[in-house]
């Protein structure tokens, strides 16, 4: 099965053959791109058809447990036997059927290898990987066709699914960190893609250090996680005994590190702000990285590390409270905003949380499966937002309406996308959904299980609201034109795999090593009139058809909570006062001082930091964090010092490098004389 | 230690190499200075006659005496317009000098801690043609790194054409 | 009759250096530091053929590699007076003291 390392390797050689090409060449030669994920798609579903032929799926099918992985003390002693050997399962991701690893390097005289592995739910991620990122390239070709440097998309997009699809091969955790820094490399090279305005630039900039401050977190880990198992290696750190006294506190710190990491990627409260302002980039990019598949990989770290949390028992509980936190608050901020990208952000940011949620309980292949399927149809949607963002040549909501008649192909499947987001019967969306729900309810997070329940609440009127805006209501532009058919083709391949992936759950379930029941029905009846009652007030407040939407009565009647929610709940207002502002004005003071006090020359490199932050504060707000404000300033001192050598003279440079040379002879002769003498 | 040279030789081609050395840094004049620094490549062209490397001296004399030294004179000509800039103070640096000492020192007591091992001078000196057998033998030779040097001198002179052509704006 | 090894040469390739190296630090003349350069540059030299001399006679290695370094010195030296020339049109002068830009 050796062929499964062409997979990744496939979009990365279209990515080298891409890149060095000039812009003309490269515009033209974009086809090696798609041809290369075409390729790693066959590839791909290859691996899985052998997969799903060599996992026993009766085996688990048999066992009596809802999909549950528990292995918490309490939980064990009733059911120990299984619980233990359900445990283990997941420690091991499921049986592996095909490993490879390479030796990269010797540290201290261990061996550092790279490898790769294919289990069940690196299968299933392939799939869902390559039948996105084809069908966004594919999409590409005519949503970018006009771009003049189309190439350079087609490059960057083949190395982000390249990096991805390692990320799921990977069978230890320093690959897995490795794809994850490209992807982010890849992320901020697209969302920055229209450099030239000020918006996508600046977002990029906020994306980046947003999710660099999760990176550093994700790193910590990796440290404590070495120096604790001394390997990366998944079968190693997760069959590592991390319950034991021997461990200590590790579980926690590790498991609490790479949570921070999966914030920062996954847009997590309060990590999020970069998910909505990435929007600036191009749609069939956010609806390959910021909704199917990067954002996903915090969720697949997680998911991967989950024993590691169920050993600390602290991290289990702060990711389900995160999880829920992200999950309603993005919900509620989707709620009022104009920009169609941008409500299917924090759509996405709500969703993710939904996934944390199912982790949080323990419910690994719950999470999973709304991983999945809410890739397929987020990504639909975004598919679907590209096309009308075309026809309106604008993403505000208010200045659309009436495409149901003129676009049919885009409103039926953003329909059945919006519907299965909504959590509607029989889509995909309502599925997992409910699959997380039951796993809440099963575990006793009752609390959860009542936020879960308002979060799908918030969700379908958002949903509703988006849709009735859209799609209903009088038309508001002459020119309005349906797709090129090759954007209509992808859209409408992931509505029929929305459609009729919901009836797979438990085959799925069984595939990735737990079962997933049909939902009991009482549970898909509550959420179902929940989902009812979402859909309903959107109606109320934006379908009728003797409704003027205005949105100034709505303002009025819901006063301070509009405002709550139209500002974000003061998160980026929060970081611009709290860190952005002090910070800038700490420069601010230092750099005067430093005027002062060096010859009243500005430096170069305090200038170009100033203007990176105040970049980042006329933007939007916050950038950054506490951790990057302390490393910054950190670097700030660093370079007051460093500066001060930095005086231009050549002469000078000289001397230190000389001096230094120096001073190592001076120590190498002494050493010499004393072994002489 | 195996065999020497003559000592006398040595003394004053030393002499005449260091001289032309602090002729150079104690020159108020850049014109002087580079005439100085002729003299010491000239000086240190004998003592390589001295170590019996015949090509090498050549090679210094028409590379360092001839046209490092007259590259020199030729760009101190273009950039000093008058003739009194060519005069110019004595830069001196305490901190340079310190280096410089401490570094000769160590240089010196590493030299002094040091056995060279010295191998026999075969009974006849080899002289060009050998060197020139060697320089170009097939297993062993150094074609390669010569051919890379050729290369290297070329990029260096398209380089230096490049800098020094009037800007074209 | 006075007679000298190896130890000679290197200590004299050690003054030379020594003296470059000094100029190269404390001159403030563009064309006096590229001097110093072309002392300490012969230094390594002498220092080279010094030692191919008593150690490896016959394969004449150090010879080689001064060779080289002189190929390598001399286009250093080429270039150098090339930039020196460009600096000097673009500010009038070839004062080290001018070329600051790199100050941080």
């Amino acid at each position: 099965m050796d062929y499964i390392i062409a997979i990744p390797l496939l979009p990365a050689l279209a990515f080298v053959v891409l890149a060095p090409l000039s812009r003309a060449a490269r515009n033209r030669a974009r086809y090696v791109a798609v041809a290369a994920i075409a390729a790693s798609l066959v590839l791909s579903l290859m691996a899985f058809g052998t997969a799903w032929s060599e996992i026993p799926q009766e085996e688990h099918a048999a066992a009596p447990s809802i999909a549950l992985s528990e292995t918490h003390a309490s939980e064990s002693s009733t059911e120990p036997g299984l619980a233990s050997e359900g445990g283990d399962e997941l420690a091991e991701g499921g049986a592996v059927l095909w490993n490879r690893s390479f030796a990269i390097a010797t540290v201290a005289g261990a061996d550092i290898d790279l490898g790769m592995q294919l289990d069940p739910i690196a299968a299933v991620m392939l799939l869902v990987v390559t039948i996105v990122g084809a069908c966004v390239q594919v999409y590409s070709l005519g949503y970018m066709h006009r771009d003049e440097r189309v190439g350079w998309y087609y490059a960057v997009l083949s190395l982000f699914t390249a990096a991805m699809l390692a990320l799921v091969l990977a069978d230890n955790f320093l690959l897995l960190y490795l794809s994850w820094e490209i992807m982010g490399l890849c992320s901020y090279l697209l969302i920055g893609f229209w450099h030239e305005q000020e918006a996508p630039r600046k977002a990029s900039m906020k994306a980046f250090l947003t999710t660099r401050v999760g990176d550093v977190g994700f790193a910590i880990g990796l440290f404590a996680m070495w120096g604790t198992v001394g390997s990366f290696a998944f079968s190693d750190v997760l069959s590592y005994d991390w319950a034991a006294p021997a461990a200590g506190g590790a579980a926690t710190l590790v498991a609490l590190m790479l949570l921070f990491g999966a914030m920062g990627k996954s847009a997590q409260v309060p990590l999020h702000v970069w998910l909505p302002d990435a929007m600036a980039g191009p749609t069939p990019a956010s609806a390959l990285i910021h909704a199917a598949t990067m954002v996903a990989a915090g969720v697949y770290l997680v998911g991967r590390a989950l024993p590691i949390f169920e050993a600390s028992g602290v991290a289990l509980s702060v990711t389900l409270f995160i999880g829920a936190t992200t999950a309603l608050l993005g919900g509620l901020m989707a709620t009022v905003q104009h920009d169609i990208k941008k409500v299917l952000a924090y759509s996405t940011i709500s969703q993710l949380g939904y996934m944390f949620i199912a982790l949080g309980a323990g419910g690994l292949v719950a999470g999973f499966y709304h991983l999945i399927t809410h890739a397929f149809f987020k990504s639909l949607l975004f598919l679907g937002a590209g096309v009308i963002i075309h026809a309106y040549h604008t993403q505000d909501m208010r200045e659309m309406g009436g495409l149901a008649r003129y676009l049919p192909w885009t409103t039926a499947t953003f329909t059945i996308g919006s519907l299965a987001l909504a959590g509607v019967f029989p889509l995909s969306g309502f599925w997992s959904k409910d699959e997380i729900l039951t796993v809440l309810w099963h575990e006793g997070h009752y609390v959860t299980w009542a936020i879960a329940l308002a979060a799908a609440f918030v969700t379908a009127f958002y949903v509703a609201r988006l849709w009735f805006r859209v799609f209903a209501g009088p038309r508001q532009s002459e020119e309005l034109h349906e797709a090129h058919n090759e954007m209509i083709a992808p859209m409408v391949l992931l509505a029929g795999i929305t459609v009729v992936i919901g009836f797979f759950g438990p085959q799925i379930g069984a595939f990735l090593g737990h079962e997933i029941l049909w939902p009991a029905f009482s549970m898909a009846a509550t959420s179902l009139a929940v989902g009812g009652a979402g859909i309903a007030l959107g109606w109320w407040g934006y379908g009728r058809r003797n409704l003027v939407v205005n949105t100034r009565s709505l303002k009025q009647r819901a006063g301070y909570g509009y405002d709550m929610l139209a500002n974000k709940f003061y998160f980026d207002i929060t970081y611009e006062y709290f860190i952005i502002r002090p910070f800038m004005r700490l420069t601010a003071g230092l750099a005067v001082f430093d005027m002062k006090r060096v010859d009243g020359v500005v430096n170069g490199a305090a200038r170009v930091w100033n203007s990176a932050t105040s970049l980042g504060a006329q933007f939007d707000t916050q950038v950054i964090d506490g951790a990057v404000n302390g490393i910054a300033s950190l670097i700030r001192r660093a370079g007051q010092g460093a500066r001060r050598i930095q005086t231009g003279r050549i002469q000078t440079y000289q001397r230190l490098a000389v001096g230094a040379l120096v001073m190592l002879m001076v120590a190498s002769v002494l050493l010499l004389v004393a072994k002489g003498a | 230690m195996g065999e020497t040279v003559n000592g006398v030789a040595f003394a004053i081609l030393a002499f005449a190499s260091i001289g032309g050395a602090v002729g150079v840094l104690a020159s108020r004049n850049v014109v002087h200075a580079g005439f100085w620094l002729l003299e010491a490549m000239v000086a240190v062209a004998g003592l390589y006659l001295l170590l019996s490397a015949e090509f090498l001296a050549l090679v210094q004399l028409l590379v360092y005496a001839g046209a490092v030294s007259v590259l020199l004179l030729f760009v101190v000509m273009l950039t000093l317009r008058r003739r009194e800039d060519a005069v110019r103070p004595l830069d001196w640096s305490l901190s340079g000098a310190v280096l410089a000492l401490l570094f000769g020192s160590m240089i010196y007591l590493g030299i002094a801690n040091f056995d060279i091992p010295v191998a026999e001078m075969p009974s006849t000196v080899p002289d060009i043609a050998a060197l020139g057998e060697i320089l170009f033998a097939l297993d062993g030779g150094w074609v390669l790194p010569f051919e890379i040097a050729s290369l290297v001198l070329l990029v260096a002179l398209v380089g230096a054409v490049w800098w020094s052509k009037e800007d074209e704006k | 009759m006075m007679q000298v090894g190896p130890g000679a040469f290197l200590a004299l390739a050690a003054v030379l250096f020594s003296l470059g190296l000094y100029g190269a630090v404390s001159k403030k003349s563009a064309v006096m530091v590229l001097m110093s350069l072309e002392i300490m540059a012969v230094a390594v030299n002498l220092n080279m053929v010094a030692l191919s001399r008593w150690v490896t006679p016959e394969t004449m290695t150090g010879q080689f590699f001064s060779m080289f370094t002189m190929v390598v010195s001399a286009a250093e030296i080429g270039l150098g007076l090339a930039l020196v020339l460009a600096i000097y049109r673009r500010s009038r002068s070839i004062e080290l003291s001018t070329m600051e830009r790199l100050k941080g």
